[in-house]
């Protein structure tokens, strides 16, 4: 909503100052990511010397991508696992329960909706010691299960409350449609609402994900053996070490982004889009 | 809306129930249960295990006396009001990318600003702290090397800061008391969130262009096209995010555990609330405690969220 | 078009991903367990110490063991310091505590209590893997060379766990560094060399415009030299005032009354002289190193910014590893006898008195294996596996008789000296905190002893009045404890329980104050004899 009937020419002039002032402020946001990178091929003597510039390709410390990898490639995978289930797991469960109070304005539905839109305004700060004792009696304490289903557990709140929201939107023909053709309630649910809430899904995907991926608390409390640690705890024990090469930090630092860097890579514009809409709704 | 439906029919979709009872299950075990149980628990002497003691009130009176929990949302406090001010670059960018000419830039600035996200936020937090080292760190090179730091050295003494800044001594940002709570502001620079700065955008959409070609015909300044066109419209989003930032703020303390360790780091100058909630449950093993905290600290939440909705209403 | 199949490209990517997670972990949790046999035991091992050497002495110590036991797999749970209590704390309460822990971050009285398997039936009977040693058939507790001191629990009267090392703190230098500066490479072996070596690295930087400062200190390793200069100098005065001589330090309670009464202050010549001392080799530390931490005094020796750093035998392999010139370790000196006028205290050389016994390991009870972990536990404090840890660890051994490695002889503890007095933080948190926020003034270019003084005089007082209120609560509370156990004692003794009167005794025994561990420090008696 920006072009105006006015020569091209005349108006792009006036638009450097902008350019400039997004540039420099975007700049200065990548500059952990700049230091990531420049850093991770250095060893720490080259790094004291020159700490600010990359240096020459050729003296590129490839052995620090070597070690990180070793180091971070466990919690990469277990962290996948994680938060790929969550997510999937997440979704799928919000879907049902979104539809079901999108669909028809069942009885009870309006004792049930407030269970949920009340949790939204709960801050559950104190759950974290209670749920711990929770998962000790369900003998859930040093699994990835316990993560998974905490991960499911705590984005359902949000993801019904979006999705409902959107479902409801969805013409009602479409739905009845279906109905007259014989289809279950599941099936309408995958032929009508999916195919129409791609942007929305995706967005609610990757929140979700980057929700379970960064986390560090509950891994911290729950996980024991170190072949289960997610990237949240192997940061943080690596960040424990008396003795830190720096360079081989930050090439783990970039071994825990890169699943990151990938999803973004293709699934960008999805999530630019899904925001855009979605938070209009907001 | 959801479509209203008949007592039969409803009868007839009885399954549709089963749709909700995995989340309803859910919910109730994961979030509703353990709130419950720790308002329960706020009465015990607790040790997380079987053996629980009544002892009433006790760690409520023990709560209201404690210092370190009231002095921490002193400091949380000020953490809120610094995070108000830190949504200003957001804003700043979204207007920024907003009014540019070109549909195309503003597609690519959307998509650069999601950039800084691939990094996942843990570790932006551990790079920061690396930017704080004493010695090895890049806060402290960039203000030697950007003459900044005579500048602080020379303030530290007219001011009277008691020797914190000192010119030729490595600044221990993490390690002197008094410069925890500028770090923990200082952290995040330049403060532009992705997710903020897209629901600004989204939020400034809605602006047609008439009211800028109206205000360009009355000569109404950059500045001022800001204060009475932009500004108000996206009050709305604003206060999304002031809430959001609000909540998130006042329970959080991942970031002061990251960067401080459990006891809010020297001095205990970065203890937040909530932090020192967790410090009683996981350091010191007073679970039944830890509840207590955590139940005023949900009052405080919730009271604050209230007012918050009640006063600071924008009419479109 | 293209958009679907990039975004189909993304996600078949991220499915391949946690396929193949999926599959490494379903591998490593279902699949090699099933294969390897019902009979595979797994003992989980935990402790703080990252330094350098020590995960790789545990990992020789499990690889050993588990030749000799196939059946047996051990694993080490290594857990960052400060993370560590907190760790603890869930692995706890939640039950899921690896069968060994080692003992001191994050412990109470109570938590050993209820948490570890005590072992004070066995202490008596030998080792079962000492056998064929010289050790063969001596009691396990005379195996260690603190008697397993630093196992017993004076509230529970039990001894928990085994200890595996020894500490004892040193000066390390730079060689190259040092030989650049004072042409040779003999070490100070008395305090005023010391000194001169600081001057002339002084110099040497002012020479050659290089930024080497003489000592590398942080909060952690300055007070290692300060509190050890301080002693120098107290150590007639504690005699004097804190008569009732615990077996390696003077008593904090009585220290703590004495000033409270009077009988000494800040002003006191001997605490004068400690504060001067400290101020005379604290100038000497790197500018703001009060505000560091220990890996950033490590960090700045090992790029050669420095030529000497105070630390304990724990950090000798890590700073070996890391640094690129050869390291090497001294004592370190106190002003001798009459050697100057400023510190007319010092009595003489100082011995290691408190060379305590470190890296205790015990058993939880949560441990579903406790007879194979004992077992293991057995293995680990035997005389030839001790030679094994302190051979790959670097770090000093436990068990009496064990030779050092070749480069943690410099290590090895004296006792033949004086045991010195206390420093100033001696209190406890309070004194500790209000000490600290003072000390700057004690050491930095334009403090002095009497700002330093001023400053601490302002609120030392009522720390110590804080400190002695907690301490004597404490020990209110543990003598109320140890009446019940008194008195069901000697109910259980009357009625002819031998374990019972054997505790009974040591119960009156350590009540009375009766110093039993004395007879393992030469260095007491010494400071006496005078």
């Amino acid at each position: 909503m920006s072009s105006l009937s006015q020569p091209v020419g005349a108006r792009r002039l006036s638009d450097w100052p902008k350019h400039l002032g997004i540039l420099l402020l975007l700049g200065l946001e990548l500059l952990p990511f700049y230091m990531m990178m420049q850093i991770s091929v250095k060893t720490n003597s080259e790094f004291l010397h020159n700490p600010w510039f990359p240096s020459w390709p050729t003296g590129w410390h490839w052995q620090n991508y070597a070690d990180g990898l070793g180091l971070m490639l466990p919690f990469v995978a277990n962290s996948v696992v994680v938060s790929v289930s969550a997510t999937v797991g997440c979704l799928f469960f919000a879907l049902l329960g979104a539809y079901f109070f999108a669909r028809y304005k069942m009885p009870f539905s309006n004792i049930l909706w407030p269970v949920f839109l009340v949790l939204m305004m709960l801050p559950g700060v104190a759950n974290i010691v209670t749920l711990f004792a929770l998962l000790k009696n369900l003998q859930l304490l040093n699994t990835l299960w316990a993560l998974i289903i905490l991960g499911i557990a705590g984005g359902q709140v949000f993801c019904i409350y979006v999705l409902r929201n959107f479902i409801e939107d969805i013409p009602k023909d479409l739905f009845e449609a279906a109905e007259m053709d014989g289809a279950t309630h599941f099936a309408q649910l995958v032929n009508v609402v999916i195919p129409m809430s791609g942007p929305i899904l995706g967005t609610l995907a990757i929140l979700q994900f980057l929700g379970s991926w960064n986390d560090f608390l509950m891994p911290l409390i729950v996980l024991r053996d170190p072949e289960l640690f997610t990237i949240g705890v192997g940061l943080i024990y690596l960040d424990g070490e008396y003795v830190k090469d720096w360079g081989k930090m930050m090439a783990a630092f970039f071994v825990a982004s890169v699943p990151l860097i990938i999803i973004f890579l293709f699934t960008m514009k999805l999530f630019v889009r899904g925001l855009a809409s979605g938070a209009l709704k907001g | 809306m959801p479509q209203p439906v008949s007592k039969r029919k409803a009868l007839h979709e009885w399954k549709l129930y089963l749709f909700l009872v995995p989340a309803l299950v859910l919910v109730c075990t994961f979030s509703y249960f353990p709130a419950i149980s720790a308002i329960y628990h706020s009465f015990f002497r607790w040790s997380g295990g079987e053996a629980k003691e009544f002892i009433a009130l006790e760690n409520f009176t023990r709560a209201l006396e404690d210092p370190v929990f009231w002095g921490g949302f002193l400091t949380i406090g000020i953490l809120v009001v610094a995070n108000l001010f830190k949504m200003i670059p957001a804003i700043c960018l979204a207007v920024l990318i907003h009014r540019l000419r070109s549909d195309r830039w503003q597609y690519w600035y959307r998509v650069l600003v999601v950039l800084p996200m691939i990094v996942p936020g843990l570790v932006t937090l551990f790079i920061w702290k690396f930017f704080f080292n004493p010695n090895l760190g890049l806060l402290n090179s960039f203000l030697d090397a950007s003459g900044m730091m005579p500048v602080l050295a020379f303030a530290d003494r007219t001011l009277g800061w008691g020797g914190i800044f000192q010119e030729g001594i490595p600044t221990a940002w993490l390690g002197e008391p008094a410069l925890i709570i500028p770090a923990l502001i200082i952290w995040g620079f330049p403060w532009i969130g992705a997710v903020g700065v897209l629901i600004f955008l989204a939020g400034l959409q809605s602006i047609g262009t008439e009211v800028y070609e109206a205000a360009d015909l009355d000569g109404v300044t950059a500045f001022q096209k800001f204060l009475h066109i932009e500004l108000p419209l996206i009050m709305t989003q604003v206060r999304l995010m002031v809430v959001l930032m609000m909540i998130g703020t006042l329970q959080g303390y991942g970031l002061q555990f990251l960067l401080l360790g459990e006891s809010g780091g020297p001095g205990g100058a970065g203890m937040v609330p909530g932090l020192w909630m967790f410090n009683r449950a996981f350091f010191a093993g007073e679970f039944g405690y830890a509840c207590a905290l955590g139940l005023f600290l949900f009052v405080v939440i919730l009271g604050l969220t209230f007012i918050n909705n009640k006063y600071i209403r924008v009419d479109k | 078009m293209r958009e679907r199949i990039i975004s189909s490209i993304g996600f078949a990517l991220l499915a391949l991903c946690f396929v193949v997670a999926l599959a490494r972990i379903g591998l490593k949790q279902w699949w090699l367990p099933a294969v390897e046999g019902k009979e595979q035991v797994t003992i989980r091992v935990a402790h703080w110490q990252l330094e350098g050497g020590v995960r790789d002495a545990f990992n020789a110590m499990a690889e050993k063991y588990m030749e000799s036991h196939p059946h047996v797999r051990i694993q080490q749970l290594p857990v960052p310091e400060r993370i560590f209590p907190n760790w603890l704390i869930t692995q706890l309460v939640g039950g899921t505590a690896p069968d060994i822990i080692q003992i001191g971050l994050g412990m109470t009285e109570e938590r050993k209590a209820r948490y570890f398997l005590p072992m004070s039936d066995l202490v008596d009977l030998p080792n079962p893997y000492n056998a064929g040693t010289d050790l063969d058939d001596v009691p396990l507790r005379d195996t260690f060379f603190d008697g397993m001191e630093s196992s017993f629990s004076q509230e529970l009267l039990e001894y928990y766990g085994l200890p595996l090392s020894g500490f004892t703190v040193r000066m390390y230098y730079n060689l190259n560094l040092l030989r650049e500066i004072t042409g040779g490479e003999s070490l100070p072996t008395t305090y005023e060399e010391l000194t001169r070596l600081c001057r002339q690295t002084m110099d040497y930087a002012k020479r050659t415009r290089q930024k080497i400062s003489p000592i590398a200190g942080s909060k952690y390793n300055a007070p290692l030299l300060m509190d050890r200069l301080s002693s120098s100098q107290t150590g007639d005065l504690a005699k004097r005032l804190a008569y009732d001589f615990l077996p390696n330090r003077p008593s904090t309670a009585l220290l703590a009354s004495a000033f409270r009464r009077g009988d000494w202050s800040l002003e006191t010549p001997e605490v004068e002289a400690a504060m001067g001392l400290m101020r005379d080799l604290g100038q000497y530390m790197q500018p703001g190193f009060m505000q560091l931490m220990r890996d950033d005094a490590s960090f700045y020796f090992v790029q050669g910014r420095a030529v000497m750093i105070a630390s304990g035998s724990w950090d000798s392999t890590s700073i070996r590893q890391q640094a690129d010139f050869p390291v090497a370790v001294g004592p370190i000196p106190v002003p001798a006898p009459q050697s100057d006028p400023r510190w007319p205290y010092s009595q003489g050389p100082l011995a290691d008195s408190t060379v305590e016994a470190g890296v205790v390991m015990a058993i939880t009870r949560a441990s579903k294996h406790p007879e194979i972990a004992l077992d293991f536990l057995y293995f680990m404090g035997s005389k030839p596996v001790n030679q094994l840890w302190t051979d790959v660890s670097g770090w000093l051994p436990s068990v009496v008789g064990v030779k050092p490695a070749e480069q943690s002889k410099g290590f090895a503890p004296f006792l033949d000296g004086f045991i010195g007095g206390f420093n100033l933080s001696f209190s406890g948190a309070d004194g500790m905190r209000v000490y600290r926020n003072s000390i700057n003034r004690l050491v930095s270019p334009q403090g002095s002893v009497d700002d330093f003084r001023t400053d601490l005089a302002k609120s030392y007082s009522g720390a110590i009045a804080e400190d002695l209120r907690r301490s004597s609560l404490g020990a209110v509370q543990i003598a109320q404890r140890n009446d019940t156990l008194l008195a069901a004692l000697s109910m259980l003794a009357a009625s002819g329980e031998d374990r019972a009167s054997e505790k009974l005794d040591l119960l009156l025994q350590s009540s009375a104050g009766n110093d039993y561990g004395a007879r393992r420090t030469p260095a007491v008696w010494k400071s006496f004899e005078n």
